[in-house]
């Protein structure tokens, strides 16, 4: 089965300030705004994502460890190695990431969004760099990372191989991109669309929209265009007896990628 | 760690056996970087009665002790049980003929479990926290109310002081106070018997063999003690019988005693105060809340009739700093709910069949019935003759059996 953390199609708030990009979908940034207070309640709207996160911290915390070569035994092994989380939502894996001990730096587009993960992680104790900032603003400012995140990001933008190729600028010569997202197949139609909103009702009704879904193969040819390499890829699947997920290499529905950078100019 | 203004990452409620314990292994397991309280009054306080008491230790909660450096100077003091033998007779059948006889050792030969005097494993626990710098022990409180925040779980004590910790968890026993203000339900089954428990001094030496008489009012356990020639006694009856019982002059008492015994290790003499207790089987409906969990009895009580209330409370704490310790790995709190719900679905099954199994089992043998005893004697002597199902049996009983926590293996999480 497939999750995301999109917002419920209701009212929206009037005094959303947005940031002007050319590649963010408005109201799509206007669902996460509207539901900024819950990212932190596990058993809210977000609990998909609470459910999945381990999963995904794992994955990036054994990729992070075999591509930069790093000890793993230790409780931060991340140490060192800055990091960039697009589109954070409310710091669920910033929060987590910091304590690895990376350095970490969060962007979303919502002020709201960025406000509730402020204040969650003043309240944690964590020292995380939180900006209402978007990726191609970012890269006017020619910084760059070892580790850029990028989790159930691209099935929400209008231009996806233009945020690819964002996302290429600003991870550092032999850094590595994690990206996450939903296979654009008939079982993802099923589960993800008819399944979780129709049936399950665990997001709301027209909550995604199925053509936006990326096949691991489009989104590598995206990847390749934008001079990031070494294609390694994951599924997520759910099991509904156990109520947990696990990794898998089956990707019909979830999946998770990372890639390198290979090229060396910048 | 979590914001300066708090008091505790991990605060334990309840200081008895599973409290002391689950401090001792977290404290182990994550030295200084979970700041740990604990609450409430320990063995010291209990009374004699209490302290005569001894517990039964399968092989895999001795492995957790070691691992938490405490068997080493506590294995002095224990009696390696290496034989069991079961009889089912009519009390007044006399002499007891043995219906099954285990070789209680594993494969490697060593005993699948041991019998360890309270007194002996309160001390060593006590010791241990009060050398420990992360624990801070509150003997002389208890908590009264709690309150829930996204951010923390806010802790009363009876004498109004008010404390806040990241992770609450609840070791406080079957009748648990603090369950009840966290709205958890219990599902519950009353024996309808009570649980009766005295030393003896006897005659000829035990061997290392603990014997379980099935009896129509309930089983009769007479468990090897250190020395040789002692033994505990924990023995059921139904309630009525149990009160006249335990009423008696010491006389009637150990008349009543060795009547059970059925001669098996000579002459008998009583050698400790006798104690009564209700025995309750109940299992809670929901392991963790957030921010809050149950370990121990105050998620699970089960019958004594196999000896496994307080192994089943160190399964939990080793699976729990387990949980623990792989979400702080990833980097999670530690009181994400996630963490507590791979806690909660590792316990909760193999706690409902130890609960409703140990119903069955006391079921099948406390009564009178031909037909029912028929089946037992077909029952045991089958498992007499099947080596291979014996050997599984004793697995089972010693812990080391299904999926085995870090902690029961011997390596830190």
């Amino acid at each position: 089965m497939y999750l995301d953390h999109t917002g419920i199609l209701k009212m929206y708030k009037s005094n959303i300030k947005l940031i002007p990009s050319t590649n963010i979908d408005d109201r799509e940034v206007k669902h996460f705004s509207s539901q900024a207070d819950g990212w932190w309640d596990p058993s809210g709207f977000f609990r998909p994502l609470h459910q999945i996160n381990p999963l995904r911290l794992r994955y990036i915390r054994d990729q992070s460890v075999r591509h930069f070569n790093i000890e793993i035994s230790s409780l931060n092994p991340l140490k060192g190695l800055t990091c960039l989380d697009i589109g954070c939502g409310g710091g669920l894996t910033s929060e987590p990431l910091t304590r690895m001990g990376a350095v970490v730096t969060a962007i979303d587009p919502s002020e709201e969004n960025i406000a509730t993960a402020r204040a969650h992680a003043l309240n944690s104790g964590l020292d995380i760099d939180y900006r209402i900032e978007t990726a191609e603003q970012l890269t006017e400012t020619g910084i760059y990372y070892d580790l850029v995140l990028c989790l159930e990001v691209v099935e929400h933008v209008p231009d996806q191989s233009k945020l690819v190729k964002t996302v290429a600028k600003l991870v550092r010569p032999g850094g590595i991109v994690i990206m996450s997202t939903i296979n654009r197949t008939l079982k993802s139609y099923a589960l993800a669309i008819i399944g979780a909103e129709y049936i399950l009702r665990w997001l709301p009704i027209g909550t995604h929209r199925w053509n936006k879904f990326l096949r691991p193969y489009e989104l590598q040819t995206f990847m390749n265009q934008a001079g990031l390499d070494q294609f390694s890829l994951t599924g997520i699947v759910y099991d509904p007896l156990q109520c947990s997920w696990s990794l898998s290499g089956n990707t019909d529905v979830n999946y998770m990628v990372s890639v390198v950078r290979t090229d060396t100019t910048n | 760690m979590n914001n300066s203004d708090q008091d505790f990452d991990i605060l334990i409620s309840g200081a008895g056996f599973t409290g002391l314990t689950l401090a001792s292994a977290l404290a182990f397991s994550f030295g200084k970087t979970l700041k740990i309280g604990l609450v409430g009054s320990n063995p010291e306080q209990y009374s004699e009665k209490q302290r005569k008491r001894a517990f039964a230790i399968a092989a895999s909660s001795a492995k957790m002790l070691d691992v938490l450096g405490l068997w080493k100077k506590l294995k002095a003091y224990t009696q390696p049980v290496y034989k069991i033998e079961i009889t089912d007779s009519a009390l007044e059948a006399g002499v007891r003929p043995v219906l099954l006889t285990y070789n209680n050792t594993l494969q490697n030969g060593t005993p699948a479990s041991f019998i360890v005097p309270a007194q002996k494993i309160a001390e060593s626990l006590l010791d241990n926290i009060s050398s420990l710098s992360t624990v801070e022990f509150l003997p002389h409180k208890t908590c009264s109310d709690l309150s829930f925040s996204s951010n923390n779980v806010s802790v009363e004590f009876d004498c109004g002081a008010r404390v806040t910790t990241s992770l609450l968890l609840c070791a406080e026993g079957r009748d648990s106070n603090l369950r009840k203000r966290a709205g958890i339900g219990i599902i519950n089954y009353n024996h309808k018997q009570t649980g009766i428990v005295t030393n003896i001094a006897h005659e000829e030496p035990h061997d290392g063999t603990a014997i379980q008489h099935f009896l129509p009012a309930g089983p009769f356990a007479s468990l090897p003690l250190p020395g040789g020639k002692r033994s505990a006694i924990t023995w059921s009856e139904n309630d009525e019988r149990a009160s006249l019982i335990l009423e008696m002059q010491d006389r009637d008492f150990l008349e009543e005693v060795d009547k059970r015994m059925g001669g098996k290790l000579g002459a008998v003499s009583l050698d400790g105060p006798r104690s009564g207790f209700s025995l309750k089987t109940q299992l809670v409906t929901k392991f963790v809340i957030p921010r809050f969990a149950l370990v121990g009895d105050s998620a699970h009580s089960v019958h004594p009739i196999a000896g496994q209330g307080l192994n089943l409370a160190f399964r939990d704490i080793a699976v729990l700093c387990e949980c623990i310790s792989d979400g702080k790995r990833i980097g999670l709190d530690v009181a994400d709910l996630t963490i507590l719900k791979r806690y909660e679905r590792w316990r909760r099954f193999d706690a409902t069949c130890y609960t409703n199994g140990f119903v069955g089992l006391n079921l099948l043998f406390s009564n009178n019935s031909h037909l029912f005893r028929t089946v037992r004697q077909i029952g045991l002597t089958l498992v007499n003759k099947l080596p291979d199902l014996k050997s599984s049996l004793v697995r089972e009983a010693s812990g080391t059996n299904g999926r085995v926590p870090k902690l029961m293996s011997g390596i830190s999480p």
